[in-house]
């Protein structure tokens, strides 16, 4: 039977009947069974693709982390590039007479505000110099060593600054309220004072030039008794975030004559 | 004296941080006083004399970096610690069940009796007092003194038993010799 249909296959010299019985049979198991097995080399390929895909992932990851690192510390670069560009150009306005200093430490108590600034005795800083920011008033000098001063707030409880109402020059004594900000006391009730006015320093006394910004009025209560009107003032400086400031220097000589006339008395 | 340079340079540092690091916390945010955590610490852990140096420094240095009315910082902290050892000799205030309790109470009386002496006597008035802010302050520090108590314990413990080991290792030694 072997031979007859080897025979046949040979000598007969076409695809016949029976080859394509054959073919027929074994076709769809050998179907069957590539489909079977393309099915696990399929899983396989995807679960090795899985294996990259998970690397790549890791990768891309990695390398997001690294563009947003870049992108926050680009971002940062550019906030302190704007705000140094603002510190420059407030300190070419108000001329030489500004020293530029570092906040390095703050006051934790709750009622008295100061810090502490890295200019001292050896920068020709003196006690009652007083220190501003691009905003406004920030204090005054009020205890120095040679490297480092200690700076009262103005919003401190025990500062008082001779203000006025930007628009009408109507004056009054600013005086520091702690985290509430400052209150202007002295103003009569007929002033016209209203909120959002601008408060600037009145220059009486000869410690702040006239005109310096302090804060805006945030509210205004006139009460049923006395003379003088409630007035809260919201600080234009933002004490929280103080990180460089200026001490002003135009007035050392004049500083140090009253320090050396007041010790001979 | 180990225990005691030690605990003073501890204090330094506390200030240093307390002056700086946690002025970073923002704004509003309130902060524990760390440095009156350690003064009472010392009131309960350390002998008189430690615990004075201890006070009197970081009262100091305090006034040195932050203070407006010189000397304030060192005498509000040597009347806490006073006030504190008293409270602990020979009173069942000394357990540690009340350590905590008591640091909260007595630095709720401290800010209150602050506030009302620098009211009656500065010239300037202060700002009002807010009792929502002082309850805050003083819940904040109630819960930093449980970790805080727990550091401080444990460089107290681990440097005694320091000394002890080097005391004991002494004595035997002059024996042998």
């Amino acid at each position: 039977m072997v031979g007859l249909l080897l025979l046949a296959s040979l000598l007969g010299g076409g695809f016949g009947a029976l080859h394509k019985l054959t073919l027929d049979l074994v076709g769809p198991l050998e179907s069957a069974v590539s489909r079977s097995l393309s099915g696990v080399i399929t899983v396989k390929d995807d679960y090795l693709a899985l294996f990259n895909v998970r690397e790549d992932n890791k990768r891309l990851a990695a390398l997001v982390d690294k563009y947003m690192q870049e992108l926050a510390e680009r971002r940062e670069s550019y906030h302190k590039f704007k705000h140094y560009e603002e510190l420059l150009d407030f300190k070419k306005q108000e001329g030489f007479g500004l020293l530029t200093a570092r906040v390095v430490g703050k006051d934790p108590a709750l009622w008295f505000q100061t810090i502490i600034i890295d200019r001292g005795a050896e920068d020709d800083v003196v006690e009652g110099m007083v220190v501003l920011g691009p905003s406004g008033v920030i204090g005054q000098i009020i205890h120095t060593s040679e490297s480092y001063s200690k700076v009262l707030l103005a919003n401190a409880p025990s500062s008082a600054i001779d203000a006025m109402v930007q628009k009408n020059r109507v004056r009054g004594i600013l005086k520091g309220a702690g985290a509430n900000g400052y209150v202007l006391e002295y103003v009569l009730k007929n002033a016209d004072v209203v909120e959002g006015d601008y408060i600037v320093t009145a220059g009486i006394g000869g410690i702040f030039q006239s005109g310096i910004p302090l804060g805006q009025v945030s509210s205004v209560r006139s009460l049923e008794r006395g003379m003088f009107l409630e007035i809260k003032v919201r600080p234009s400086v933002d004490f929280q975030k103080l990180e460089e400031v200026f001490v002003d220097l135009t007035d050392r000589k004049k500083i140090l004559n009253e320090m050396y006339s007041g010790a001979d008395r | 004296m180990i225990l005691t340079v030690a605990f003073v340079l501890l204090g330094i540092l506390i200030c240093v941080l307390q002056t700086t690091v946690l002025q970073l916390i923002p704004g509003s945010f309130s902060r524990p006083d760390l440095v009156f955590l350690l003064v009472a610490f010392s009131a309960y852990k350390l002998p008189w004399i430690p615990g004075i140096l201890l006070a009197f420094t970081v009262g100091w240095v305090l006034d040195v970096l932050v203070g407006v009315n010189l000397g304030f910082y060192p005498l509000q902290f040597l009347f806490v610690l006073v006030c504190l050892k008293m409270l602990t000799l020979n009173s069942p205030v000394k357990e540690s069940a009340y350590q905590i309790p008591m640091v909260g109470v007595s630095y709720f009386l401290l800010q209150m009796s602050v506030y009302l002496l620098s009211s009656m006597t500065l010239q300037y008035g202060l700002p009002e007092w807010s009792w929502v802010g002082m309850i805050q302050e003083t819940i904040l520090l109630v819960l930093a003194a449980i970790p805080c108590f727990l550091v401080f314990n444990g460089i107290h413990d681990y440097l005694a038993n320091r000394i002890a080991r080097s005391r004991s290792v002494r004595r035997r030694v002059r024996k042998h010799l």
